[in-house]
């Protein structure tokens, strides 16, 4: 069940009124629909996946249980073990299997073997890497005794498969969803129409611009080789908003979901496209990730507590973790070196939290120096992102010498200028509205009803205009 | 929560009409350059060619599959091509036959595999390019109101494209060469689809899964039109559809049963067997139905074999 279909919304009004309506003083009942919700949710892809779930779910609330029953240290660590070991191997037999298989026949092949390989046609189940990652930062949190176990398993079932972060994330933490799951929630007006804003917001995103820029992103990057260095730019800034639109989309409709349940999850993106150096794109990108793999691997690594070597270290082996966690092909851990490249000088001068405010908090505009940092931020990013786009790590050379290429200063042969039109009025309202939680929050507030109401419904006609070639969400494969 | 329904409801109210308002069809006239508008010129053609003539009907199949002229100038007689599309289903077909064909003419059935009812939104979307046609099937208020938000959706979508090309005077975003090609005047003038004759094939013909066998249900209505035909003397033959040979070799079995069930209970004459109108892969344009220019000179050529004692 997609966020953009009409399926989601019918189950969406279904829930909230059979949520709020005979059930809003219950919250055992109100906990038992939303799991019973979330599995049908995630049973919609596949009714198999939910036997997966399920187990995953049972596993970490009994180890977690463990853990806090465990009398010694050595048993703590004991069923820790047990949960990361099967977790992780869950999530490397799904997603992993085949691309390790496939490597060492590779290898063996170029050592003149010819080994008969096994290799499986493995389904990977959506959201598997989510909703483990959801899982195991329960054990960690338990076992560094950041907070207690749950006794009531539906409450954790809750906390691990709500359905409006399911399979695509903000990757919540315990100590944030579960302290929520288990109070009592009211209905709140507020919430709830800012809810219904960042949804449409996320529509908006999703349908306007990620789908119309994967329509001209594929068709360049799918026939690199026809088109001049300006078109490729072209093809990988029209990726750059394509994945931007779809995954932080989808993070707004999954916050605004949550909302309209009383929920309020973990923010997932930040404006990072209004990013002055890429650490600060790494900290306003997928927000929820990032600060897993600070919390569960960099600082358990030591963190930059061992001197330049040990942060330098620790840097490069998160941007490979984190690109080896968006699935199994050497172009997300070449994008994740990529990154970790980019962030190695402002590691080495010691630059790498400058840039902790907002740009141009206050003002209306940036300074020149801040527009050129944007852009130049902005270029990096772009160009990593073709080997996250790409097949293969050959396919994204070539793509990229063919940017670098001297047609690079030519007319670009595609342009269609709607879509940059389209791009620049999203970029618009996200400068505008950047200071807010989500870029809509704020926008037209003060408006009399009439004009604010007016301009939800030229974006919700635009969406409507553009929907019919919805494309699945980039991250549910991951 | 009570003003919360209400406005959310008020809202959904506005943004309704608002999008039957902005759901008007600003540009009636890019209909008239449709695909599915080559109805017309058939039926102009059927009014306008006196005494008997060779019909030939089907789904895409037939319209991507015959050389009109080829068989008119062996057989001595006008040939028309009624087909245009797989979906408006077996009913639809017949019910058209029934409107326009007259005593003495030779109808040529040429019916993709287990051919069904089709869909509703193509044959209503039939009767806005030919009113006539409203007769072929039954409406039902589901469909309609389906239909009603599908035409609205579509008109949303070209008035959106209207409004940014005359904000900007860029146009809308180009229509792939695919959507091009398949336009009314793609037809000739015995409504045989020819425009893809000078195109290079646009890369692996689409395939279709695996058939799976069962009893079809177009038998019963295939043998209530014969009657009728009978009745009216129309002369009625059964063909079988081209196919390329990769599909064909995969559904052997299904195929099979299928002319075999034919060949019992069919009343229609079947003209050949399946593997008559088996083609190599390389044959086919885009889709498994499709033939390519050389194609169709070979499909006709055997077909002209087939018919010759059933056309004089």
């Amino acid at each position: 069940m997609l966020f953009n279909s009409a399926e989601y919304a019918v189950f969406l009004i279904l829930i909230f009124f059979i949520y709020w309506f005979p059930l809003r003083s219950s919250m055992r009942m109100q906990n038992f629909v939303l799991l019973v919700s979330s599995y049908v949710f995630y049973g919609w892809w596949d009714y198999r996946f939910v036997f997966l779930l399920a187990f995953s779910t049972f596993l970490d609330y009994y180890t977690g249980l463990k853990i806090e029953q465990a009398t010694t240290q050595r048993m703590r660590k004991a069923w820790l073990v047990l949960s990361v070991g099967i977790n992780l191997g869950f999530l490397g037999f799904f997603k992993y299997y085949n691309f390790f298989i496939d490597s060492f026949a590779s290898l063996l092949g170029q050592l003149g073997l010819q080994p008969n390989i096994w290799t499986l046609n493995i389904i990977l189940p959506v959201g598997i890497s989510f909703y483990t990652f959801h899982g195991l930062s329960y054990v960690f949190d338990i076992y560094n005794k950041r907070v207690k176990p749950t006794a009531n398993f539906v409450d954790y079932a809750v906390f691990v498969s709500f359905f409006p972060l399911l399979v695509a994330g903000p990757i919540e933490r315990a100590t944030h969803l579960l302290p929520q799951v288990q109070a009592p929630r009211k209905f709140d007006y507020a919430k709830a129409v800012d809810g219904l804003r960042q949804i449409l917001w996320g529509l908006f995103k999703k349908i306007v611009i990620a789908d119309t820029c994967a329509e001209y992103a594929n068709t360049i990057f799918n026939h690199y080789g026809d088109y001049n260095g300006s078109t490729l730019l072209l093809g990988a800034v029209f990726f750059a908003f394509q994945i931007y639109g779809d995954f932080s989309g989808y993070s707004d409709i999954a916050l605004g979901s949550a909302r309209l349940l009383g929920f309020d999850l973990l923010k997932n993106f930040n404006y990072p496209y209004f990013s002055r150096d890429i650490a600060e794109f790494w900290r306003r990108w997928h927000i929820s990730l990032s600060s897993w793999f600070r919390d569960y691997l960099y600082f358990p690594l030591g963190g930059s507590r061992g001197g330049a070597w040990m942060r330098i270290r620790n840097t490069f082996i998160i941007f490979l973790v984190s690109g080896f966690w968006h699935g199994a092909n050497f172009t997300f851990i070449a994008w994740g070196f990529l990154n970790a490249l980019y962030f190695l000088p402002l590691l080495v001068m010691n630059k790498n939290r400058s840039n902790l405010d907002i740009v141009a908090q206050g003002r209306t505009l940036p300074s020149i120096r801040e527009a050129i940092s944007m852009l130049v931020t902005f270029v990096l990013v772009v160009l990593a992102w073709v080997f996250f786009r790409s097949p293969t790590i050959q396919d994204a050379l070539h793509y990229l010498g063919g940017i670098f290429s001297p047609d690079l200063l030519q007319m670009p042969q595609v342009l269609p200028k709607m879509v940059l039109l389209l791009i620049a009025f999203f970029m618009l309202i996200e400068w505008i509205g950047r200071e807010r939680h989500f870029a809509l929050a704020g926008i037209g507030l003060k408006w009399k009803r009439p004009l604010r109401w007016g301009f939800y419904c030229l974006l919700a006609l635009l969406i409507l205009s553009y929907t019919g070639k919805e494309q699945q969400f980039i991250y549910f494969q991951f | 929560m009570k003003s919360f329904l209400l406005k959310a409801g008020l809202f959904v109210i506005v943004l309704l009409a608002l999008f039957i308002i902005c759901g008007i069809d600003l540009d009636s006239s890019r209909h008239d350059a449709e695909y599915m508008a080559a109805v017309i010129d058939k039926h102009h053609k059927l009014d306008e060619t006196p005494g008997r003539r060779i019909l030939f009907t089907g789904g895409s199949n037939i319209a991507f599959g015959l050389d009109s002229k080829a068989i008119e100038a062996q057989a001595g007689l006008p040939v028309i091509n009624l087909g245009i599309h797989v979906r408006l289903g077996l009913s639809y077909l017949l019910n058209e036959l029934k409107a326009v064909a007259r005593r003495d003419d030779i109808v040529f059935l040429s019916l993709e595999y287990f051919l069904d009812e089709g869909n509703y939104k193509l044959k209503r979307r039939m009767s806005a390019y030919l009113p006539g046609s409203a007769g072929y099937f039954t409406k039902d208020i589901a469909g309609e109101l389906d239909y009603y938000f599908d035409r609205k959706f579509d008109n949303i979508k070209n008035n959106r494209q209207l409004l940014f090309s005359k904000l900007t005077s860029l146009g809308g975003p180009a229509s792939s060469n695919n959507d091009a090609l398949y336009a009314r005047k793609g037809f000739n003038a015995s409504g045989d689809f020819v425009a893809h004759y000078a195109e290079p094939q646009p890369g692996e013909i689409q395939e279709r899964g695996k058939f799976t066998y069962q009893h079809w249900e177009g038998i019963k209505k295939l043998n209530d039109f014969y009657k009728w035909a009978q009745a009216n003397g129309v002369k009625v033959f059964f063909l079988y559809p081209a196919y390329p040979a990769t599909e064909y070799e995969k559904n052997k079995e299904v195929i099979q049963q299928y002319h075999s069930d034919l060949k019992k209970e069919l009343l229609v004459p079947v003209v050949g067997r399946p593997e008559d109108f088996v083609f190599d892969d390389s044959l086919f344009f885009d889709t498994i139905y499709h033939l390519n220019q050389e194609g169709i000179r070979q499909k006709t050529a055997r077909l002209l074999q087939l018919i010759a004692g059933y056309i004089s």
